[in-house]
């Protein structure tokens, strides 16, 4: 143990609050009043105050929750590849992986409530299970107390080892260990098998997550551009890259505040995963498309020639060109000492969470204009009180992970075979 | 019993009474109509064609919207065969409005405002919940319940003097929308459906639609 | 996005045979059609009504409540117009009786321009003081201006008080702008005014020819009459001429779409194809027809009819000047045969008038061989062929068509023009409130007649001045200048007026003091404009419609009460209390102190029609509220008898009157030709063996008063929507009507948008004519050969070279385009035919 010490990650940055820190936290708080404000506007006005119509009723919300789930579920793809494929590099990056999918996941269920125009009937929403939705709600549940589990006894020793290192803050760790304190080997070898199974039921958890999300889409036969089977391979895909894309986005951030001790080696191995991931995307991409546009059955060939030439293109192509073109060429070509340099990798991984969204655009939203009753035309433009409340949740979320920066230990404290 | 609206569309002058008979029975505020009437058009001069489709809620026989509300909000009411909304467990997910093929379904997306001459016997509309056209479940559907719990038999017939009928069919100009019950052999609208040629909107979509076109 | 056709609606049943409808039992009374505004109160009783809004005259029945609320409307049954149903302007007058934005308050204008509140009494004193200022120095400086939606006791009480006390004849009434062809046409051909036929021969007709009329928007219940027909015979062919692909030609099996302005062409060619073919009936022109050229009864002609009519005699004697004029001075017309005619029509072969109809020669043979080998024909028309220069000349053409072929006077067999008003037959051309009319088609230059309403206005011996008045656009004209009051009822002319501009600055001028009577005031607060109101310089409110009670005439000579069933709103006069009231401050009070009820008003003019072929004497209201209406004319020996409606006139086994001519000895049964049917309006006239005989004349294709040129290329048409009435004061203050039509448009041919600047679906475009300048909101329809394509709101296609526009909108006055040139005979303006371009904005 002593001869590991330096190589342990250092906890001083939990320690002080940096102005700039603060500035951060206040930033974000503003932007969540602002979302909350939004959402009480929300509900006193109604969903009037939405750019949606009742032709397309779904709208930024849908979007973003369909992009946040993604991101959960491929938080949890990239943290199993430590248990589960045994990658031991991706170590220190497992647990802000495991903590950024359970983010996710909360506020992909916050865009999903606000959402509702009815809140208050929210609980009859499990009545129907021939619904998709209802079967949503029920993986989303289930997942998120696999993520809250997986945390817990991934980290629940070092909270514990927190709490003796700062005093102050005993209470916290104390609620975050559940008030078990047991550090013996009989318990850790426990709660090691647990953590084992629990991390082997998160991957298909995660993967269910997404296909379930997927079919909530696509088993709606009166939107051709949803109801495709195709659909959730490409909702998992995308999940997988936009997952990794965030946790590379974070981990570059968080090793830039914190000077934490990650290898640039897992940074390039991250950009590799993305590498390998965008042709299995374009792939399903070209194979859905190209059905599209060569059968001419009515409904398919109308909405695929209306996203991917159409008015609706738009976002189609901002998907394909500056979300998987361009990051595969970077990730690519350009190396240096053999490695791609940290800021490639990050700005691919920008980029393909910018694309993925248009993607979610194009899914959820462009799907919708889909007319074949002729009614008169419509569009939807999100409105400012719709993009304030988003602005909330995303504001929310990066908030949970700055708090627990200060309290959490994303990197290992101790190692468990000592 | 299947309540269904057959559209004799050569009588149809697209006049929208329907619309206007609709809005003011349901108290609807006129920016989102339960039933429309499309005036479409086609050829080229002279030869153009243009038809009128009156279009209420289909009630289909197998409704999409019902099988993917997750609230069972949406139900297929067992003794009429209609499709009617339960607006106290509709939580406004507007699933089935992106589920209905005809785009039927329409969201109160504010508080229903206040429209002149509100009718109270129409049905509640709370902010935040879906709604369509329940072929005027508060008449119709009332008399067939009432009949119920009498025990007495009701035939829902078009011709019959006393028939309780939707608002739309009532004030067709045209006398294009009839309306009956199809499990009825002897009832008007059976004896028509047999004897004519009928069309279904977005046949392909397979919902069994129950309003039938027929020219 | 597009969508097939097949994918639309895809066939699903196959049919086992092809029973008709008919024979299903289609049950036109539809009972319970009951149309709540206020559900909860309960109905006490139903009181009977006509629809206040257009000619086809509904029958409907108002729910009131125990404490007189208007708590629903239903269609009258069996009212035989409408079987009960009704359109949605009809269904939602509650709207209109109960908007927040009916005026109540009577209003002078200052000197500022600002409006002061006063009441009733100083409002009536100062209407009084002005009119009596203007009669003490001349009295034909006065001019009442009638809407023909006022009841036609109303009318009478206004006419009595014009033309009988004061001794003016300048009363005019909107329904010169919308009929007054009609009459004059009626009258040239046949000596009599108002149709023939009736609404139940549509019931019975085999082929339907509507031309400038779309009935299935304008008459929607008469259009459902004839969808019923159709749907009960199968061999039923309707035919729509109209410049617009509109609902009517949509359901019509032909449509003939020909150019503005260019229906008499058309018809001659019909015509041609008649004689040509020897598809006329020789024995009913034996013994029915008498032909005619030139004006008969003095009628003048304008420059371009004058041109045309010296084309046709070029080479023969008539087209050396001296003889010419000989021709028209000739007050009884010029008396022409049947081979002349003939020589006439060769000119108009459908293959040469091809290109100036746009219609296709195949098409013109075509439509006139079913026209006129259908067993039963009715022909229909309203507003295409009455406004219009040759207004006259194409009610004529319309009669030759049915004269030539005996088409006319027996069941089935009709024309008639639909009158766009609901008391402009009624109100207007019966109870003569036109320029030159008196009470039940008698003429002020008649002196007998003088006399005769003389005694039943209990006025002096001599008060109704012979000389004939000003005439709707010549008294706008003289605004100022000649007239010093104008005193408008119940009408809208600065929107109606063609050539705006102009009128809107005649009425704004201080020369002319306009009082106005109105439901709706100039100040309001939805940010619509009540265009006349806005320019009075007294403003009076008044009650509405069921409000105050009365009798309203629809097209088919039916005459029907409106109960008084509705309470009076905030205290508000009617019209005719109004009128009397102005008339007692006057210090006429004597004249008008009989008039209690709308009843006595009523009585006292069904009884001066006693006698006239316009005779309602057996129509009380008690009568007319039993027998769903009465259709003159209906004699007092009938009272009583639901028999005693007249179907149909000129045929002595209908016609009361006829009956009674010859049973009083005034027409010898002699004359009387074995089918029964004798024109007596035009018995006293010419040598014996023309009497009891229809004029055909020759009337030759005539051009617009305003041609399409280079400069202006395009010809506009306007007219009204389906939702909207007139000038939409009413109709858009009624939210879901004015949802779906929320502002006026223009209608312009994908062919046409795409030649002016590639204009597209909702570009604004600025109309502009030689009178003036519009922006409007394009509607472009693209249509596809194949695909179906959806038009939301309401807008038909028109054929390229054509644009249309609706008046409806107060925003956008269009009528600041249309052109102000009048039929010389009936002057009524053109709003049917001017010439445009169109620019995008």
């Amino acid at each position: 143990m002593e001869k590991n010490f330096e190589t342990r990650p250092s906890v001083k940055y939990m320690e002080n609050l940096s102005p700039g820190y603060i500035f951060w936290v206040a930033i974000l708080l503003a932007f969540i009043c602002g979302g909350i404000y939004a959402y009480i506007n929300q509900f006193v006005h109604g969903l009037a105050t939405t750019g949606l119509n009742d032709k397309i009723v779904w709208g930024l919300y849908i979007q973003n929750f369909a992009f946040f789930v993604g991101l959960s579920a491929g938080g949890v793809m990239v943290a199993s590849l430590v248990y589960v494929l045994k990658q031991e590099q991706f170590q220190p990056i497992a647990r802000i992986a495991e903590v950024v999918a359970l983010i996710c996941i909360l506020m992909a269920s916050m865009s999903i409530f606000v959402d509702l125009g009815n809140p208050k009937n929210f609980l009859f929403i499990l009545s129907n299970f021939k619904s998709p939705i209802a079967y949503d709600v029920l993986i989303i549940n289930v997942y998120t107390l696999i993520c809250c589990l997986y945390i817990y006894f991934d980290t629940r020793v070092d909270f514990v080892a927190l709490k003796d290192k700062f005093p102050g803050r005993k209470l916290l760790y104390t609620l975050l260990s559940l008030g078990r304190s047991k550090t013996d080997e009989k318990t850790l070898r426990k709660e090691k098998r647990i953590f084992t199974f629990i991390a082997f039921l998160a991957l298909p958890a995660a993967f269910l997550l997404h296909s379930i999300t997927a079919w909530v889409f696509g088993l709606v036969g009166a939107v051709p551009g949803w109801s495709q089977s195709i659909i959730a391979p490409i909702f998992i895909v995308s999940a997988m890259i936009s997952g990794t894309a965030l946790i590379t986005v974070i981990i570059i951030i968080f090793k830039a505040v914190t000077k934490a001790n990650i290898k640039n080696e897992v940074i390039s191995k991250l950009g590799l995963i993305m590498a390998c991931l965008i042709p299995i995307d374009l792939f399903f991409i070209v194979s859905e498309k190209l059905t599209g546009l060569y059968v001419k059955t009515e409904a398919i060939h109308h909405e695929t020639v209306a996203t991917v030439i159409g008015h609706l293109a738009a976002p189609f192509w901002f998907e394909v060109i500056a979300g998987l073109i361009i990051p595969l060429i970077l990730l690519v070509i350009i190396r240096k000492n053999n490695l791609r340099p940290a800021w490639i990798v990050g700005l691919s991984a920008v980029l393909i969470l910018a694309g993925v969204l248009a993607k979610r655009w194009s899914i959820v939203i462009s799907s919708l204009y889909y007319n074949p009753m002729q009614y008169p035309d419509v569009s939807y433009t999100p409105t400012l009180n719709e993009i304030m409340i988003i602005g909330g949740i995303w504001s929310f979320g990066a908030l949970l992970f700055t708090l627990a920066m200060k309290f959490f230990p994303f990197m290992k404290l101790q190692d468990k075979k000592a | 019993m299947r309540l269904v609206m057959v559209i004799d569309q050569s009588k149809c002058l697209g006049c929208k009474s329907c619309v206007v008979a609709c809005n003011i029975e349901n108290s609807i505020e006129t920016n989102n109509n339960w039933t429309e009437v499309f005036d479409m058009v086609s050829g080229q001069f002279p030869n153009y064609h243009r038809e009128f489709v009156p279009r209420p809620c289909n009630h289909c026989s197998k409704p999409p919207c019902v099988d993917i509300c997750p609230t069972k909000a949406s139900q297929k009411d067992k003794l009429t065969g209609t499709v009617q909304i339960d607006q106290k467990r509709c939580t406004g997910c507007r699933y089935c409005m992106s589920a209905c093929p005809y785009k039927v379904r329409v969201f109160n997306w504010k508080k229903p405002g206040k429209v002149l001459n509100e009718n109270p016997a129409s049905p509640k509309r709370p902010k935040g919940t879906t709604e369509k056209c329940t072929f005027c479940f508060h008449k119709t559907g009332k008399e067939i319940f009432d009949a119920k719990k009498e025990g007495r038999k009701h035939r829902v017939e078009y011709n019959a003097k006393d028939a309780v009928l939707p608002a739309c069919v009532e004030k067709c100009v045209g006398k294009s929308r009839i309306f009956g019950d199809l499990d009825d052999p002897d009832s008007f609208v059976s004896r028509l459906l047999s004897k004519n040629q009928y069309k279904v909107l977005l046949k392909s979509k397979g919902t069994k639609p129950n309003v039938f076109y027929i020219n | 996005m597009s969508i097939s056709r097949r994918e639309f609606l895809g066939i699903t049943g196959a049919a086992v045979g092809t029973t008709l409808l008919g024979q299903a039992g289609y049950n036109l009374l539809q009972p319970g059609q009951v149309y709540y505004f206020k559900k909860g109160l309960e109905i006490k009783e139903w009181k009977k009504g006509i629809c206040r809004y257009c000619g086809t005259g509904c029958g409907l029945k108002m729910g009131i409540g125990a404490n007189g609320e208007f708590v629903a409307i239903k269609g009258w049954e069996d009212y035989p117009v409408n079987f009960g149903t009704l359109c949605p302007k009809g269904l939602t007058l509650c709207h209109v009786v109960e908007t927040e934005e009916r005026a109540e308050d009577c209003l002078l204008r200052q000197p500022d321009g600002t409006f002061k509140k006063i009441s009733l009494d100083e409002a009536t004193n100062i209407a009084a003081e002005k009119l009596n200022t203007a009669i003490a120095k001349d009295k034909d400086s006065v001019a009442l201006y009638l809407g023909a939606q006022l009841f036609t006791e109303e009318i009478y009480l206004g006419n009595k008080l014009f033309k009988g006390v004061i001794g003016t004849n300048n009363v005019e009434s909107n329904a010169r702008l919308c009929m007054a062809s009609a009459v004059t046409g009626f009258l040239t051909t046949f000596g009599i005014d108002e149709p023939i036929g009736n609404y139940a021969d549509i019931d019975t007709a085999d082929c339907i020819f509507l031309i400038g009329s779309n009935a299935a928007e304008m008459h929607p219940p008469l259009f459902g009459r004839i969808m019923w027909n159709r749907s009960k015979n199968k061999n039923v062919t309707i035919i729509s001429a109209d410049p617009r692909y509109t609902p009517t030609a949509a359901h019509a099996d032909i449509w003939l779409p020909f150019l503005p302005g260019s229906d008499l062409y058309l018809m001659n060619a019909m015509t041609y194809v008649i004689l040509n073919e020897g598809l006329y009936d020789q024995k009913f022109i034996d013994d029915h027809v008498q032909f005619a050229i030139g004006g008969a009864g003095g009628y003048a002609f304008t420059d371009k009819q004058h041109q045309a009519m010296r084309n046709f005699l070029k080479g023969t004697r008539f087209h050396r000047p001296a003889e010419y004029k000989k021709l028209f001075d000739n007050k009884k017309g010029y008396p022409a045969d049947f081979e002349m005619f003939k020589e006439f029509i060769s000119a108009y072969k459908p293959e040469n008038v091809e290109k100036i109809t746009g219609v296709k020669a195949k098409t013109i043979y075509k439509t006139t061989r079913i026209f006129a080998k259908s067993k039963r024909t009715v022909t229909l028309w309203t507003m295409g062929p009455n406004q219009r220069t040759s207004g006259t000349w194409c009610n004529n053409m319309m009669y030759n068509l049915h004269l030539l072929t005996g088409k006319i006077g027996t069941p089935g067999n009709a024309a008639m023009s639909l009158t766009g008003q609901s008391n402009a037959c009624g109100g207007v051309r019966e109870s003569g409130s036109l320029a030159h009319l008196l009470p039940a088609h008698r003429s002020v230059k008649n002196k007998k007649h003088r006399q005769e309403i003389e005694k039943v206005w209990e006025v002096p011996a001599g008060s109704i001045s012979p000389k004939v008045g000003l005439h709707t656009v010549k008294l706008f004209d003289s605004l100022g200048s000649k007239v010093k009051v104008l005193y408008i009822a119940c009408s809208n002319p600065a929107q109606t007026m063609p050539n705006l501009d102009k009128y809107i600055k005649k009425m704004k001028s201080r020369n002319v003091f306009i009082i106005v009577q109105d439901i709706f005031g100039p100040k309001n607060n939805d940010g619509f404009h009540n265009r006349t109101p806005e320019l009075a310089d007294l403003f009076i409110p008044c009650s509405f419609w069921a409000e105050k009670g009365g009798v309203f005439g629809c097209s088919e000579r039916r005459s029907c009460y409106t109960t008084k069933a509705l309470k009076n709103r905030a205290n508000l006069k009617a019209d005719w209390e109004l009128f009397k009231m102005v008339a007692e401050k006057m210090g006429h009070g004597k004249y008008f102190e009989k008039y209690k009820t709308t009843e006595d008003i009523w009585d006292e003019y069904r009884a001066c029609s006693y006698g006239r072929d316009v005779d309602l004497s057996g129509a009380s209201y008690e009568h007319m509220l039993k027998y769903g209406g009465a259709q003159w004319p209906i004699p007092r020996e009938n009272e009583g008898i639901k028999d005693g409606d007249t179907k149909i006139r000129c045929n002595t086994q209908y016609d009361r009157h006829l009956q009674r001519l010859l049973k009083k000895g005034e027409i010898d049964q002699k004359l009387i030709p074995a089918d029964n049917i004798y024109f007596y309006g035009q018995h006293k006239k010419g040598p014996k063996k023309k009497w009891g005989k229809a004029k055909v004349f020759l009337r030759p294709g005539t051009p617009p008063a305003e041609e399409v040129d280079n400069l202006f290329p395009l010809s506009l048409t306007t007219g009204r929507v389906v939702q909207h009435w007139h000038t939409g004061t009413m109709t858009m203050r009624v939210p879901s009507l004015k949802k779906m039509v929320p502002e006026c448009f223009i209608e312009i041919n994908e062919l046409d948008a795409k030649k002016y600047g590639d204009i597209k679906d909702g570009d604004p475009v600025l109309i502009t004519s030689k009178r003036g300048s519009l922006e409007i909101k394009a509607r472009v329809i693209n249509t596809k050969q194949r695909d179906l394509t959806n038009i939301p709101g309401r807008a038909s296609i028109v054929r390229e070279g054509v644009v249309f526009v609706p008046f409806f909108d107060s925003s956008k006055l269009i009528n600041i385009v249309t052109n102000a040139s009048v039929d010389a005979k009936s002057k009524q303006p053109e709003y049917k035919v001017c010439a445009v371009n169109i620019k995008k904005v």
